[in-house]
């Protein structure tokens, strides 16, 4: 404990401007899934057009909801989506970098017998302390998902499927773990924060390029408008009479201009519009996959700069 | 055992070798100076004998360990004050303490508090709210505090105003006098270490130039001017003093030679001393 207290005090700013901004943003999106939940809008509500159901809610209430969903909504996601960012970069870098940059490593690394140790007793509350913040505002994340989307089931859309639930956590993690890799090779912070920063820009999208890529994999062709099943519509096909599904491009070099002068959507040359889904029921696998690959790169960076720190000579 | 032995060791860094085939050893108890230009492998021979840097070739053993390979062993053996002081701006002098008990197993902070006490250090200070002496004098006691048998000092006295050199030096006198720690202490300035020093051990070029007890050192050698017959004995260099006069200083021979030794002949000073030697391994004068 007295180890935690003095690694808080000796990072004081970078702690004080994490804290200010992890409450400032759960701050704002608990707070807005409390008032949005304490509306008591009913479901009945959100059935056909808005405000024109008689659900016993006047139209002022629901404008009122929509009003705070989407405008005050759209900071908390956002605010949200940067959480694991700033607070993974910022911690991440004191961890290992910052000591270099200091000169501090020296005062450490000449007392203690294993500097594994020291990054261990460093690391672990500090990961902790981010992943559980970037938790809870994922958690929150997950909640005015639905409310801001009154009538959709979370993992339906898989929308913002990066800044909600677990994976928020999961990204904070992977960030730290990131910026402590590269503070331990640089050694200093701001090119160390610029450098994490462009690398991080490079894991979230090569992360959700790669989840993604994996769940083409899982989709579900839909080609009768009843058999639809809810979840993320990930491409719009055709079917043509022979049975082959085309995309738009490949038809158009098949048809040509006969698509051009059909003026039923190609109703009479036999073709048919079909749905590429990925069900609803993935939503949870999606998520988990996600999040055990950030995690597996925060663990990575770990490790790695575990490696760096016991290996390299303090600058 | 040695409080440091090295066998050929050797430290480069890229192309300019910082250590060369260096073979020493530094016995126990007392002071040794370790002086030398800047550049002459000081710093480079003190990190390795506390795992901050990797040896080239050869190796060097703190008490015996080799910090190479059993770092955790070797640094338990060792107080290390680095030149500048490397204490956290944000901590105050009694969080630093606290903290380097945390990070070093059996670290004795009533005796890191009672050396800062018996200074008048601040506890609630920060390093920004102390003078360089007082930061090192802080590195000095958490130095102590580790009850290691061997303190390493890395030119602690390098940025420090004579008044505060002299307090410094006070302490490590007085720790070396207890006979409990040896003190290796670096530095370019000879006078800085003369009060204290109880061996010399000058690097030059990254050799070896000279590790003998000091009185012993003195005995051994003389200083004749340089137009002097050496007589017996070996010459070592020629140097210049202040003033530009050149003198040879003479290595006297062990054999006991019966030669004269001319008149202008005299035991050097221990500054003498090292700028002699520093001059050899310079080869110009010598």
């Amino acid at each position: 404990m007295k180890t935690f207290r003095l690694l808080l005090r000796a990072n004081r700013f970078e702690m004080a401007g994490v804290t200010v901004l992890a409450i400032a943003v759960l701050a704002l999106a608990g707070g807005l899934v409390a008032r949005l939940t304490a509306a008591g809008i009913p479901d009945a509500c959100w059935a056909g057009s808005i405000g024109i159901a008689s659900c016993g809610v006047s139209r002022l209430d629901l404008d009122a909801y929509l009003s705070d969903a989407g405008t005050w909504g759209y900071f908390a996601i956002g605010g949200i989506a940067v959480l694991p960012i700033l607070t993974g970069l910022l911690v991440g870098i004191t961890m290992v970098g910052k000591e270099l940059d200091r000169g501090t490593a020296t005062f450490a690394w000449s007392l203690t017998p294993s500097r594994r140790r020291w990054l261990v007793a460093r690391a672990l509350p500090l990961a902790i302390l981010v992943t559980v913040v970037s938790l809870l505002g994922g958690a929150f994340a997950d909640s005015l998902e639905v409310l801001r989307n009154p009538g959709a089931g979370s993992g339906e859309t898989f929308a913002h499927l990066t800044t909600r639930g677990v994976v928020v956590g999961a990204q904070a993690l992977a960030f730290l773990g990131l910026a402590a890799i590269v503070g331990s090779v640089l050694g200093r912070i701001l090119p160390a924060l610029l450098l994490s920063a462009g690398i991080v820009v490079v894991a979230y999208a090569g992360v959700a390029i790669a989840a993604d890529e994996m769940m083409r994999h899982e989709t579900v062709t839909v080609v009768d408008p009843q058999d639809a099943v809810p979840g993320r519509v990930m491409e719009v096909l055709y079917q043509t009479s022979d049975g082959h599904i085309l995309s738009w491009t490949e038809l158009y070099e098949r048809y040509g201009s006969e698509l051009d002068s059909s003026e039923d959507g190609g109703e009479s040359l036999g073709l048919r519009q079909v749905v590429v889904v990925i069900p609803e029921e993935l939503y949870p696998i999606a998520v988990a996959r996600m999040s055990v690959l950030f995690v597996a790169i925060g663990l990575a960076g770990l490790v790695l700069s575990a490696a760096v720190v016991d290996r390299r000579r303090p600058l | 055992m040695d409080l440091i032995t090295a066998e050929r060791l050797s430290k480069r860094y890229r192309r300019t070798w910082a250590l060369r085939d260096v073979d020493l050893s530094l016995p126990q108890g007392g002071v040794t100076a370790l002086v030398g230009p800047n550049g002459a492998g000081k710093s480079t021979l003190l990190k390795l004998c506390v795992g901050f840097e990797r040896a080239t070739g050869g190796r060097v053993l703190v008490l015996g360990t080799d910090p190479a390979r059993e770092r955790g062993a070797a640094i338990a053996k060792v107080g290390y004050v680095p030149q500048a002081p490397s204490l956290y701006r944000e901590l105050t002098v009694l969080q630093h303490v606290q903290l380097a008990g945390t990070l070093r197993p059996g670290f004795d902070a009533p005796h890191a508090f009672a050396r800062l006490r018996d200074l008048g250090i601040p506890l609630p200070s920060t390093p920004a709210e102390l003078s360089g002496g007082q930061q090192a004098q802080v590195s000095l006691a958490i130095a102590l505090g580790t009850r290691a048998p061997l303190l390493l000092l890395d030119e602690p006295l390098a940025n420090l105003d004579p008044l505060a050199r002299r307090e410094f030096l006070q302490v490590v006198g007085e720790v070396a006098r207890s006979g409990d720690v040896g003190v290796v202490l670096a530095s370019h300035v000879i006078s800085d270490v003369e009060p204290v020093a109880d061996r010399l051990l000058v690097l030059g070029n990254g050799r070896v130039l000279l590790n003998e007890p000091v009185v012993a050192g003195l005995a051994r050698h003389r200083v004749v001017d340089g137009d002097s017959p050496p007589g017996a004995g070996e010459l070592v260099s020629r140097f210049p003093d202040r003033y530009g006069r050149e003198f040879q200083l003479i290595s006297r021979s062990r054999s006991g030679s019966s030669a004269a030794e001319p008149d202008s002949a005299h035991e050097p000073t221990l500054e003498e001393l090292v700028v002699g030697y520093l001059a050899s391994s310079r080869g110009g004068l010598a």
